[in-house]
């Protein structure tokens, strides 16, 4: 096996490997090492770093402080979250107010009350207190003077570091709480890399007894790489936001009318913060997240129409130069038509302040009413209590301030001395609570103190009851001897090597030097319409003998998933001095027996037959197809030829090719060949942008279109941004490019077609992923989000091609494939043809057999590398694009593979053979029965791509030792 | 058979734990940052924020072992986020070219610049698939459990990466 990073380098990557070498890497600033140090203890982002100054969100914050030690505390008011985690000076003293009366200690001298632990994650009502003490829930409904044992919703995890873990609470009195929490099969919760990672099915639980009884339901549908928020305004009236993460497609709004029995998607925003809130039944708030920089999105949101639609509040001056420190302090509190909110903002030039914000309208418009300079720390804690009275708290020099008349005059800043304190949250003008650390045991902890004079004095709020920490719930699973396994791995096993010594690859498996296994997920579950793949697992754990992986889903919560315990050996890879002929071995696995395959949970373990996923051996290659070199002209002014940087020729509409080479700064040259032996230059684009037009080509019987992009330097719209671009000519020589516009910011196209009305584009959009684009003429393109056009989401759309019917577009939607069909490219049609776990189409060639798809799992297959999962293909052949046919799992397609065409006489693919990383070519002459091809050496280049007029096949290399083309008449037996 | 080097999940103090990890790969994490968004300040925001992330996501790290390509999906993931945000950003200036102050390399060398320039107009994908590769010196694959692409899609982005920087360069020069 071949690394790529050995080949020789062509004079830009050696040119990249000089520079990188010559630019030397700066070591990582003091600061940084600062705040590396005390992540775990609670650290918070330097000034720098503004977006997470002042965090309320609930997660990742959460997970984060309630996962790093026991100081942390989530204040839940009205379904909104605070998030404290710092660590820093405890002990408060007592510091009078000026003009008001001297606070009492909260730790006054001979006073032996102290403030409760608590423990991982605390949770406070609108109009009562819920919190989390010893690993129990507890309830205050006199702001904290007294508390009582509850009972949570028993499917939620507690402690945060579970996957399971609540994930929003919405108290809205002592007896009404909604929780959400990920349901089974969910992964990752909250992880942010995003849908395709992350699944998020959401459990929403309710109780209206005061946490006596509990129901549950789940809201339907995968929401991974969003954030689930609860916000209700009655009793009958609620919402459910799913508030899009980084990596996520954006965010959702449910809506319930009755107390959270039956909930309806009522609408969403491309990001909707997770600060969120109900003025009203129909009046809903969501803070957004800040930007680090010149502020571009709202910082807060609005809907008037219960979730349906969403407008920017138009907080004034958060432009320019000010920052945004992470999110709204608080959501606006309102009381008729007066409100105010709060926001942490600072400019390039200032410290962070507390800006306060009014309105006298309901919160249609708003003014700024005053500003609080704090720390440079950001570190604050702000209470809006009513939209007069607000309490500034400096967290880390525990000065505060109070305003009774909205900000007209403040009470002189003063050490409050709760220097640690990191939230305020005020009921009323007199009852109140601060988050501190305390440091009454051991270790940091964190507490509560209380006010019942608007912050005149504290005292520590104390919850009976046990207080020890919530044990660890790391490992739940135990082997079939009853013995709780304390080890996890991630990776998957394949018990087709049952008995075999694998030959693995060097990464690591659960902590060891193993290596690759795999395992077929949907045939280990047999009958399960959504195999787990995602969220398997596996345990490894050597208990003085053969290492010992056991694998499993999620917490085995998958109704009749077996699990599947193997024993294996492993053997790490030897230090070779000299590579022996054949190569250095690498680490190696065998499996030498199965312990136990069933549900763990089950008394009676449930033998499972364990299909195997077998590398096939590959059939010989065979000379199917006969290639020649071409010999690329150079154009005059620059040593750039055909296949050069451009994208690589492209296939024109009723035959012959076309490559767009770049001979300029701002020209390039329009190349055309009859049959990809002879080009001939036909024309020029120039322009600015003329460097972009790369291809593929569509023609509607008037006009050709080629595709390709624009921008990635000064004067575009989208600055560094690359965007999406067209052009377009009648005669292949006089191009014009189509205007700048919205619709292709950040697009990058996969393919186009012409169908009878419109040209229509495949390709992914920046933030919003899989998009299908229309244009009548080729110059003015409309974007449809696959999440908007389709029914579910699109998560992949690999080709598309041109029906006899209209235009077929080939992918997959989540993990099963998917053709979706449309007369017009404006309605789309989704067929699901494979089985479940077949996997899904990457690709579409129109041949002899007619359309010709190849269908690879790569969950199901062997990983042969991290994230590089090598899979038995199934070619599918389609005469319509709606009723697909499979043909057999061919040897020579085990693998990956990187594009397909049809061909005279046949199709011809590229891709990889089963482990092997450099990739090959293979043809048929029927889509169905493939081979691969002798005589064509694609020398483990990384890029080998095919284009097919359906006359003449181009094979276009990209190799180290510069572009080559070669030319093919087609498929031969 | 030999254990990987970490053992952090059998230990009781994670916080101790995640610091030994992420520790001595605090300069590397910079670095990474530095040169894919080409500014100090910007790159020690995007550690912090990484820092958090994988912080808050550590209970679910299974495997320390992986704690490598873990911790860089994260960063990375994080920087070609902060690129975007930039992106997104209506300005009316050029974007701020990397902190060629900052490096130690001849500062007054035109051709760095040059580099510097060609690379700082890439997509952030881009961008961050050529420094995984050209400064980390990573494998298609290693930089696709990064990215979170399959290795393919890895290998196309270099292709296009490196056609794109052979332009820039042209054009860089061809105005010299």
């Amino acid at each position: 096996m071949t690394d790529e990073r050995d080949q020789v380098d062509d004079p830009i990557e050696s040119e990249l490997r000089s520079w990188f070498k010559a630019s030397r890497t700066p070591s990582a600033p003091p600061t940084l090492r600062a705040f590396s140090a005390h992540v775990g203890a609670g650290a918070r982002p330097t000034a720098s770093v503004r977006r997470f100054a002042i965090g309320w969100r609930q997660a990742p914050g959460n997970r984060f402080a309630a996962a790093a030690t026991a100081i942390s505390i989530v204040i839940l008011a009205g379904g909104l979250l605070l998030v404290a985690g710092q660590r820093g000076p405890a002990a408060p003293t007592a510091s009078p107010l000026t003009s008001q009366p001297a606070m009492a200690s909260p730790h006054p001298t001979g006073s032996p009350a102290i403030a409760t632990p608590i423990d991982d994650g605390g949770i406070f009502g609108a109009s009562g207190l819920w919190a989390v003490a010893g690993g129990q829930l507890h309830v205050s409904s006199d702001f904290g003077a007294t508390w009582v044992q509850r009972t949570l919703v028993p499917t939620v995890a507690l402690d945060a570091t579970s996957a399971d873990v609540l994930s929003s609470v919405f108290v809205l009195d002592a007896s009404h709480v909604w929780t959400a929490s990920p349901g089974s099969g969910s992964t990752v919760p909250y992880g942010g890399q995003g849908p395709g990672y992350d699944h998020l099915y959401v459990v929403i639980s309710r109780t209206t007894d005061g946490g006596a009884t509990w129901q549950s339901l789940t809201v339907p549908g995968d929401w991974g790489g969003t954030q689930p928020v609860l916000a209700f305004a009655d009793a009958q009236h609620g919402f459910l936001l799913l508030s899009g993460l980084r990596r996520g497609g954006g965010s959702v709004v449910f809506a319930t009318t009755d107390g959270g029995a039956t909930w309806q998607r009522v609408g969403g925003a491309d990001r909707l913060g997770s600060i969120f809130s109900a003025s009203d039944a129909a009046t809903l708030w969501a803070g957004n997240e800040g930007d680090a920089g010149p502020v571009a999105r709202p910082i807060l949101d609005v809907s008037r129409d219960g979730g349906r639609t969403w407008t920017d509040a138009r907080l004034p001056g958060l432009v320019g130069d000010i920052l945004v420190n992470g999110n709204p302090v608080a959501p606006p509190v309102f009381s008729g038509q007066d409100g105010a909110v709060a926001v942490v903002a600072a400019s390039t030039d200032t410290s962070p302040m507390v800006r306060f914000y009014r309105s006298s309208d309901g919160g249609r418009t708003w003014v700024l009413a005053a500003q609080v300079h704090i720390g440079e720390s950001g570190s604050t804690g702000v209470a809006v209590v009513d939209p007069l009275h607000y309490v500034v708290i400096d967290s880390h020099t525990g000065q505060i301030q109070a305003t009774n008349d909205g900000g007209a005059t403040w009470q002189p800043a003063t050490s409050s001395g709760l220097s640690a304190a990191m939230r305020l949250r005020f009921w009323d003008a007199r009852n109140g609570i601060a988050i501190v650390q305390t440091t009454n045991g051991p270790a940091p902890a964190a507490g509560v103190l209380r006010t019942t004079d608007g912050g005149q004095t504290w005292s520590p709020v104390v919850i009976a009851g046990p207080t020890s920490p919530t044990p660890s719930p790391d490992v739940t699973a135990r082997y079939p001897d009853g013995i709780p396994s304390t080890f996890l791995g991630q990776h998957v096993y394949r018990p087709g090597d049952l008995g075999k010594t694998v030959p693995t690859g060097p990464f690591p498996l659960g902590g060891w030097d193993a290596g690759p296994l795999a395992v077929s997920c949907p045939a280990i579950v047999p009958g399960a319409s959504k195999p787990p793949c995602p969220s398997f697992e596996a345990l490894a754990e050597t208990r003085g003998g053969p290492m010992v992986i056991g694998a499993r889903w999620g917490a085995f919560s998958v109704p009749g998933a077996p699990a599947l315990v193997l024993r294996v050996t492993a053997e790490p890879a030897p230090t070779c001095v000299s590579i022996p002929p054949g190569g250095c071995p690498g680490p190696s696995v065998t499996v030498q027996d199965v312990l136990w395959a069933g549900d763990p949970s089950a008394s009676t373990p449930s033998p499972t037959p364990i299909p195997a996923v077998q590398i096939p051996t590959q059939p010989p290659a065979q000379v199917t197809s006969t290639w020649t070199k071409v010999t690329l002209p150079t154009i005059v002014t620059q040593p750039i030829t055909v296949g050069g940087p451009g994208g690589g020729p492209s296939a024109l509409p009723g035959g012959g090719f076309i490559d767009f080479v770049p001979a300029a700064a701002d020209r390039t040259v329009v190349l055309t060949s009859p049959d990809g032996s002879a080009w001939t230059k036909i024309g020029e684009i120039t322009g600015k942008d003329a460097l972009g037009v790369s291809g593929p080509v569509a023609f509607n019987g008037h006009v050709y279109v080629a595709l390709g992009g624009e921008g990635g330097g000064p004067g575009t719209p989208y600055a560094m941004q690359s965007n999406g671009a067209a052009w377009v000519s009648s005669d292949l020589a006089h191009w014009a490019k189509a205007p700048a516009q919205a619709g292709l910011s950040g697009a990058i196209f996969r393919g186009i077609a012409a169908g009878s009305a419109d040209f229509v584009a495949i390709g992914d959009s920046e933030g919003g992923g899989p998009t299908v684009w229309t244009s009548g003429d080729g110059l003015h393109w409309q974007p449809f989000l696959a999440k908007s056009v389709f029914p579910v989401d699109l998560s992949e759309a690999t080709g598309i091609a041109a029906t006899p019917g209209g235009l077929v577009i080939v992918g997959r939607i989540g993990e099963e494939a998917a053709a979706l069909t449309s007369p017009d490219g404006r309605t789309w049609t989704v067929h699901s043809p494979l089985p479940p776990g077949s996997g899904f189409f990457h690709g579409i060639a129109k041949g002899p057999a007619g359309f010709v798809s190849l269908a690879g799992a790569p969950s199901a297959g062997i990983e042969v590398a991290p994230g590089d999962f090598r899979a038995p293909v199934t070619p599918w052949t389609s005469r319509d694009g709606v009723t697909w046919h499979a043909g057999p799992s061919s040897p020579a397609l085990f693998g990956t593979y990187a594009s397909i065409v049809g061909a005279p006489g046949g199709y011809l693919a590229v891709g990889t053979i089963g482990l092997d990383v450099s990739e090959h070519l293979w043809s048929s002459t029927d889509g169905t029965n493939w081979v691969p091809v002798a005589g064509v050496d694609l020398g483990g280049t990384s890029t080998a791509t095919l284009v097919s007029d359906a006359h003449h096949v181009l094979l276009f290399i990209g190799g180290p030792s510069g572009p080559e083309l070669l030319v093919s008449d087609g498929v031969h037996g | 058979m030999t254990r990987a080097a970490d053992k952090s999940v059998q230990w009781p103090d994670r916080e101790e734990a995640f610091k030994v990890l992420i520790g001595p790969r605090l300069d590397r994490a910079y670095g990474l940052a530095w040169h894919v968004l080409g500014h100090a300040a910007d790159a020690e925001d995007a550690c912090q924020e990484a820092l958090l992330a994988a912080w808050s996501a550590w209970p679910r790290l299974r495997d320390p072992a992986r704690f490598d390509a873990w911790f860089d999906r994260i960063l990375v993931n994080t920087c070609i986020e902060h690129l975007r945000r930039q992106a997104r950003r209506p300005q009316t200036t050029l974007p701020e070219e990397p902190d060629l102050a900052d490096r130690d390399v001849l500062a007054g060398s035109i051709e760095l610049d040059v580099i510097s320039r060609a690379l700082g107009r890439l997509t952030p994908e881009h961008r961050a698939t050529v420094v995984l590769r050209f400064w980390a010196d990573l494998s298609s694959e290693a930089i696709a459990e990064r990215l979170g692409v399959p290795p393919g899609t890895v290998r196309s982005r270099l292709h296009y990466a490196l056609g794109a920087l052979r332009i820039e360069l042209e054009r860089e020069r061809s105005v010299r």
